[in-house]
């Protein structure tokens, strides 16, 4: 590297370097001046929203005293953010959700207790809520409901998807309904109606079925121990030999039989056809249904609809469970909420998924399954059915 | 019911190409072009970083035809590999982004100089978690996601011509310099969603030159850029649904399950005006100076033939950039130099049309830099630079703000050694220091899963002290026939971090050029 060749300036363009230095230096260091400024905390579109649940039916008037609700447990679901919230109400039956986002909201309550020895549960919904703009205030209405006896345990639906070697595609034939003794007592699945409904039916005393189909027997014909299954198969014949992936049903305890080209299993009892609006079988939507069990002296006492259902009146109802592929849209419930104030599913149709009841606790060595009369927290999903025996056996 | 999170150190992720930093003091006599160092929305919305060509996206056109006096065919091949964990967390893991491009000028005439390039790009991309954008961190906060992690892959065409005349001889220019890209990209796992790009702009500029050289240049620019992602149902991927995220924000994406195929177009329009020139023999100096001024909105649309509006944005920018030169002696100078910019982006709800984000970024950086020459033809150029710096994002939706200032030191030393016949090579070498300032973050109490997965990660990586290594050379030789060999490499170390301990960000840039001269006569 060569020698650096020394500088020399007359004193003139020195006093202009310098002073055009100094004003280089000053605008050069404008650039030090930090680019900071104070923040503070942000404004936040969050609000708040107090639910008050409130019952007006008189059972909790004559229980407790009091109308409001106390120690209900509030489920707060987000429509458009998936995001799940619960609180207990207090002593004036207020539960407050604090910093929420805007959005259409969907509430369950339940809260269970015991009444003259017997399990009640004291279930609401409401669904839609607009939170916007402003803090809110909505009270939600309860009513109380026993804890059934009889349960429907599973309930799968959802159909098989194409498997090898056949790839037969949308496989729903393989679809049953599964029902428990979650009792400690003996009971009688005799005259006993599984029956699923039509959507759209403001109708506060009365179910509009699609299907109805009765166990057959005389009284005590058919008894369901404390902690025992029954299955109810679409069609009772091993779908494993079609669909791999699918379920052996030829075991199943009852079948629905439609007749002329419906599957008859010889050796599985057949349900008793009491309407059977249409199809070649007994059917549950792949995607959204609800199906219920049901008790009454004459199924056909209450008549049809104009367009073909059969009524059977609320108060009937043993138990229920609504489904759909879609759980935001709560809106579309089939049930209200003192059948069911929830909804189960979530998944796409022909997943081989089934919606399954989760255990609440055991006695002894009988499991007792969950019922709160609320299938978004009574059931589960599980990834492949399990007719006739227990998830995690 | 928000409270303060202070977090210790702080480090900004300003989207300037940080790469350059040293080849552009390289290959660009002294320094780079102040109009070089404004703010590039093509590079910040696409990502598109053509460094091998003889233009730049920020440089007014109507100066080719008096700055360029040879014309040229130049095929370049440029290759960018990053990698390392030292990042935001939605930039993918490893990034390689190459592009092939041949170029040239010639002369139309007496008073008219085209230009035009091509280029192929492909860019491979690992590891890219949930985003489907290209750019997720270009301040528009409508991401769109979905709950996979995979490798992208993107090939793409674009051109650029440049049209620029002499309308009064040695006094008055004119130019205009049009850029096209279209592109597309898919993820190669399951739900496989593709994106599609369509970016152009559109520059005018005028110019006017003095008797002693001066210059003042004005030039409008246009652009537009789209991005259109789609997602369809697959049909090899039975039993699997996707998970779709739509962010609009920092926090709480709308979740859509049970959903197998969703589009989302975004739609960027922009507007700049700038300002560019040299004033020579300013008290003995000369000062090259540049400013811009823009604004632009996009539209966020999902649905496809069903279009459902996901929220607006819109942003406004102004940067600029000054150098002063002096020559002291024969082989001495000196350059002063400064510049800054300023961004301001807001987005709208769709429905409620209310603000439910906007962002402020903010730079400003004086530095100085000496030349030093020798008579046997060694030069060595030491510069020094600060840059103070802040990011601000404020999502009044969820009630969530980060802030973020810090202060960046910046030291390079570049030798030039003779040149022996027509071999040049030029070396450098170069240390940041990051230093964060005070950060600020405030937080509901009630946090989603996407802020705990991505923002508040994102807000460690700003707040924290880093440092960078840099090393560039340029090695160039032949005479009518030139060839280039460009190489720049950079280190960047975290400073103390649970989450960043051991880990770093790395990049390394080649070019390589072959250029074919022939000089014009004037």
């Amino acid at each position: 590297m060569g020698k650096w060749i020394n500088f020399s300036v007359g004193a003139m363009e020195n006093k202009i370097l310098s002073k055009m230095y100094i004003l280089i230096f000053m605008i050069c260091g404008l650039s030090l001046f930090r680019c900071e400024e104070t923040v503070s905390p942000p404004s936040s579109m969050r609000l708040n929203l107090t639910v008050t649940v409130k019952d007006t039916t008189g059972f909790s008037m004559e229980n407790y005293g009091t109308e409001l609700v106390e120690n209900a447990t509030v489920y707060l679901n987000s429509v458009s953010y998936y995001t799940n919230f619960d609180t207990l109400s207090d002593s004036t039956g207020t539960a407050v959700f604090f910093q929420i986002l805007p959005d259409n909201y969907n509430l369950s309550v339940t809260k269970r207790m015991v009444s003259n020895f017997t399990k009640v549960s004291m279930n609401g919904s409401l669904v839609n809520i607009e939170v916007f703009g402003e803090d809110q205030n909505v009270t939600i209405y309860v009513q109380p409901a026993v804890a059934s006896q009889m349960v429907i345990s599973e309930l799968y639906y959802n159909g098989s998807p194409p498997q090898p070697p056949y790839y037969i595609p949308q496989y729903f034939h393989d679809q049953f309904t599964e029902i428990y003794n979650n009792s400690d007592e003996i009971v009688y699945l005799d005259s006993i109606i599984v029956a699923d409904l039509d959507f759209g039916h403001a109708d506060e005393d009365y179910i509009y079925a699609v299907h109805a189909y009765m166990f057959p027997g005389t009284g005590k014909d058919y008894p369901l121990y404390p902690g025992e299954f029954v299955v109810l198969a679409q069609d009772a014949i091993d779908h494993t030999i079609a669909v791999p992936n699918s379920v052996d049903l030829s075991g199943a305890d009852f079948e629905y039989f439609v007749g002329g080209g419906d599957v008859d299993q010889p050796n599985v009892e057949n349900m008793i056809k009491i309407h059977h609006k249409y199809g070649v079988d007994v059917v549950y939507s792949v995607f959204s249904d609800a199906v219920v069990l049901l008790k009454v002296k004459d199924p056909y006492a209450y008549g049809y609809s104009q367009f073909d259902l059969i009524l059977f009146p609320k108060s009937a109802v043993i138990d229920g469970v609504d489904y759909r592929d879609n759980l935001a849209e709560v809106e579309y419930k089939r049930l209200d909420a003192s059948i069911d104030a929830g909804l189960t599913g979530g998944f796409e149709a022909y997943k081989n998924k089934s919606v399954h009841r989760k255990i609440d606790a055991y006695d002894g060595d009988r499991v007792i399954l969950m019922d709160n009369n609320n299938s978004s927290i009574d059931f589960q999903v599980l990834d492949h059915p399990t007719p006739g025996y227990l998830f995690d056996e | 019911m928000n409270s303060s999170i202070r977090i210790e150190t702080g480090k900004i992720n300003f989207k300037i190409p940080m790469i350059t930093g040293l080849l552009s003091l390289l290959i660009v006599t002294g320094f780079a072009e102040p109009a070089e160092k404004l703010f590039d929305p093509l590079y910040f919305h696409s990502g598109i970083q053509l460094h091998s060509v003889a233009r730049q996206s920020t440089t007014n056109p109507c100066w080719n035809f008096r700055d360029d006096s040879v014309s040229m065919v130049r095929y370049s091949m440029q290759s960018g590999t990053s990698n390392g964990d030292f990042r935001q967390i939605l930039d993918p893991g490893r990034i390689n982004d190459n592009y092939w491009t041949a170029s040239g000028s010639k002369r139309l005439g007496e008073g008219s100089l085209f230009y035009g390039s091509f280029s192929y790009r492909l860019q491979n991309a690992a590891d890219k978690m949930w985003s489907h954008n290209r750019q997720p961190y270009s301040g528009l906060p409508f991401v769109f996601a979905d709950s996979s992690t995979g490798d992208w892959k993107l090939n793409g065409l674009m051109w650029n011509v440049d049209i620029s005349r002499e309308f009064v001889r040695d006094r008055v220019y004119g130019g205009i310099s049009v850029f096209y890209n279209v592109d597309e990209e898919y993820q190669d796992i399951f739900p496989r969603p593709k994106g599609n790009h369509r970016d152009m702009y559109i520059n005018t500029g005028i110019g006017v030159l003095s008797a002693r050289g001066s210059r003042l240049g004005f030039m409008v620019k246009y652009y537009n850029f789209q991005e259109s992602l789609a997602t369809s149902k697959y049909s090899l991927d039975q039993e699997k649904t996707p998970i779709f995220y739509k962010l609009r924000g920092l926090d709480t994406p709308l979740i859509f399950r049970g959903q197998t195929s969703e589009e989302r177009l975004y739609s960027i329009d922009g507007l700049a005006v700038s300002v560019d020139g040299t004033v020579r023999k300013f008290m003995g100096s000369q000062i090259d100076y540049a400013a811009s001024y823009g604004t632009s909105a996009a539209d966020n649309v999902d649905g496809g033939a069903y279009p459902i509006k996901q929220g607006t944005w819109d942003e406004e920018y102004a940067s600029y950039a000054v150098d002063i030169s002096l020559l002291l002696c024969n082989n001495m100078g000196i350059v002063f130099y400064s510049n800054g910019l300023q961004r301001f982006q807001s987005a709208t709800h769709p429905n409620l049309q209310l603000e439910i984000y906007h962002e402020t970024e903010r730079q400003l950086s004086g530095g100085i830099g000496l030349n030093l020459g020798a008579k046997s033809g060694w030069a060595i150029s030491p510069s020094a630079e600060m840059t103070s710096r802040m990011l601000k994002r404020e999502d009044t939706f969820n009630g969530i703000l980060d802030y973020f200032p810090g202060t960046l030191w910046k030291y390079h030393l570049l030798l030039d050694t003779p040149d022996h016949g027509h071999v040049d090579f030029k070396l450098g070498v170069g240390l940041d220091v990051y230093s964060a300032g005070e950060t600020e973050v405030f937080i509901p109490n009630n946090v989603g899963f996407y802020y705990r997965s991505v923002t508040a990660i994102d807000e460690l990586y700003y707040g924290l002290n880093y440092m960078a290594f840099r090393f560039a050379e340029v090695l160039s030789f032949g005479q009518n026939r030139r060839y280039s060999l460009e190489l720049e490499y950079l280190r960047l170390i975290p400073g103390d971090s649970q989450y960043f301990n051991y880990t770093f960000r790395e990049h390394l840039q080649l070019n390589f050029i072959v250029e074919d001269l022939l000089r014009f006569t004037k």
